[in-house]
């Protein structure tokens, strides 16, 4: 090879090499950018599959709650009505004692058909006919403290605004199961709900004095599955802690997602 | 560079991968059975070629030409099996026809078929394989494919030949036009196949979707 050809061989071979680098270069960019679009969309999507899941469960136990409800208040509400109706319209007794038997009998059943029907309206959140988280929260309290199984406070700091109404419900909800939770596996005198109205959400602190509890997953039943399902549709978050002096204390933070509904 | 070197060279290359393709192929396809028609005929008229230069006086040239000719088509008829676009099916079969019309017509005209290289055919040929390798890749760009892309056949051998047949028609047109030693164009060419075949053997050996 004389020099000419050897200038030509190098030109041709730095051409070809560059054009084939460019190509490589061009060519896996594109792809990777693709694929990071790809996997970007599947996470999204399965997401959304996530969250219409978790919305189709809540609707399906209100639902079921909802016809609890309406069961306790037009039947076991009615039959409980009748059966006072008819004690009173017992003839004069003869003795003091057995009048005054129908007349405890009367009282009892008398808070009986009061705990029916507000349990009737605990269990039943039409959205439309639902009276507001705090609301209904203060309710649920005064349940529990009448019931002088313990000794339940509840207050709140900031200034409430309403939330997206079926978040209102959720929440509720999330707040009756921690309730239960606590009358049926804590053992505790106190109970303890704050809410703290902050401008971009709510935080909500429960705390009891019981015996606290095994908060590794596995032991999650299908309360605690719930409270997380319901907490991943509001896109909020939960955290369950052991509290030194004993007892559980639970933390919800929810977000508004969007800052301009609350001024709407 | 040694003759004999680059021949031995140009032989085993596609050589190995056709062995590779057929006897350990681990990602069997429905296109598989182009793959290994292309690469047979690639081997085959390298030995041919040699055959022809070293025990014959016949010309290569007409042979060279055929091969411009039936590979781009067995080519076309593998991407044909790897798209699944009905529309752009039709369209391959389309141009592989328009290939053959062409190249009839433009013998009719020149009539130089035994003492010259095809130019012409072997143009449009590579234009239309580079057209019908995007297309193919934008399909798999387009697909769930698209998320272990490294690890697809058809990526591969798209990769392979868009990096033969693009790098090489630069050189080819110069070559047509200009005066040059023909040793240069060994040496490239070497290097492409070499750069192809690795592509192919990659296909066989290590990818796992289509
Ligand atoms: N406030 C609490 N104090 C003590 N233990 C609790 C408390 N809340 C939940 N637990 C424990 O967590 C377990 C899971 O609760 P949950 O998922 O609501 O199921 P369930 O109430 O049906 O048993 C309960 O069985 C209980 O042992
Ligand atoms: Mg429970």
């Amino acid at each position: 090879m004389d020099k000419t050809q050897v200038i030509y061989l190098i030109l041709f071979s730095v051409s070809v090499l560059l054009i084939m680098v460019s190509l490589v270069f061009v060519l896996f960019s594109v792809f990777n950018k693709r694929r990071m679009k790809f996997i970007i969309e599947k996470q999204e999507a399965e997401k959304q599959a996530e969250i219409e899941m978790a919305k189709i469960r809540i609707e399906n136990q209100e639902n079921l709650l909802k016809s609890i409800s309406w069961e306790l208040h037009d039947n076991i509400g009615q039959l409980l009505s009748v059966s006072k109706m008819q004690l009173s319209m017992l003839p004069e007794q003869p003795t003091d004692l057995s009048r005054k038997m129908v007349n405890d009998t009367l009282d009892v059943l008398s808070r009986v058909l009061e705990d029916v029907r507000s349990l009737s309206k605990s269990l039943n959140t039409d959205s439309v006919g639902f009276m507001g988280l705090v609301k209904a929260t203060g309710f649920e309290i005064d349940r529990l403290n009448r019931i002088k199984f313990l000794n339940a406070k509840f207050n709140i700091t900031g200034k409430p605004f309403p939330l997206k109404n079926d978040d209102e419900i959720v929440l509720f909800r999330i707040l009756q199961e921690l309730i239960s939770n606590v009358i049926k596996h804590a053992k505790a005198s106190e109970f303890e709900l704050h809410f703290h109205y902050a401008n971009n959400g709510l935080v909500i602190t429960a705390q009891d004095d019981g015996i606290g509890m095994d908060i590794s997953k596995e032991h999650y039943g299908i309360g605690l599955k719930n409270i997380v399902s319901r907490i991943k549709f509001l896109n909020g978050s939960i955290d369950f802690h052991n509290k030194n002096e004993g007892g559980v204390l639970t933390s919800i933070k929810y977000t508004i997602k969007d800052p301009d509904v609350m001024n709407a | 560079m040694n003759i004999y070197l680059y021949l031995a060279l140009v032989l085993i290359l596609p050589f190995s991968s056709l062995v590779i393709s057929l006897f350990f192929n681990r990602n069997k396809t429905n296109y598989d059975l182009y793959l290994n028609l292309g690469l047979g005929y690639m081997f085959f008229n390298e030995l041919l070629n040699l055959y022809i230069g070293v025990y014959t006086t016949l010309p290569q040239i007409p042979f060279a030409n055929i091969y411009c000719l039936i590979f781009p088509l067995i080519i076309y008829r593998l991407f044909y099996n790897i798209s699944n676009s009905e529309i752009f099916r039709k369209r391959i079969k389309f141009m592989a026809i328009g290939l053959m019309v062409f190249f009839i017509i433009d013998n009719l005209i020149q009539r130089d078929f035994f003492t010259n290289f095809q130019f012409h055919t072997y143009l449009v040929s590579t234009l239309i394989l580079i057209y019908i390798v995007t297309v193919i890749l934008l399909q798999i760009m387009k697909s769930d494919i698209i998320h272990e892309y490294l690890r697809s056949k058809s990526f591969w051998i798209s990769l392979g030949l868009l990096l033969f047949y693009v790098p090489f028609l630069p050189v080819i047109i110069t070559f047509e036009f200009m005066v040059v030693n023909f040793e240069i164009k060994n040496i490239i060419t070497l290097f492409l196949i070499m750069v192809m075949n690795f592509c192919f053997i990659y296909a066989s050996l290590w990818t796992k979707h289509r």
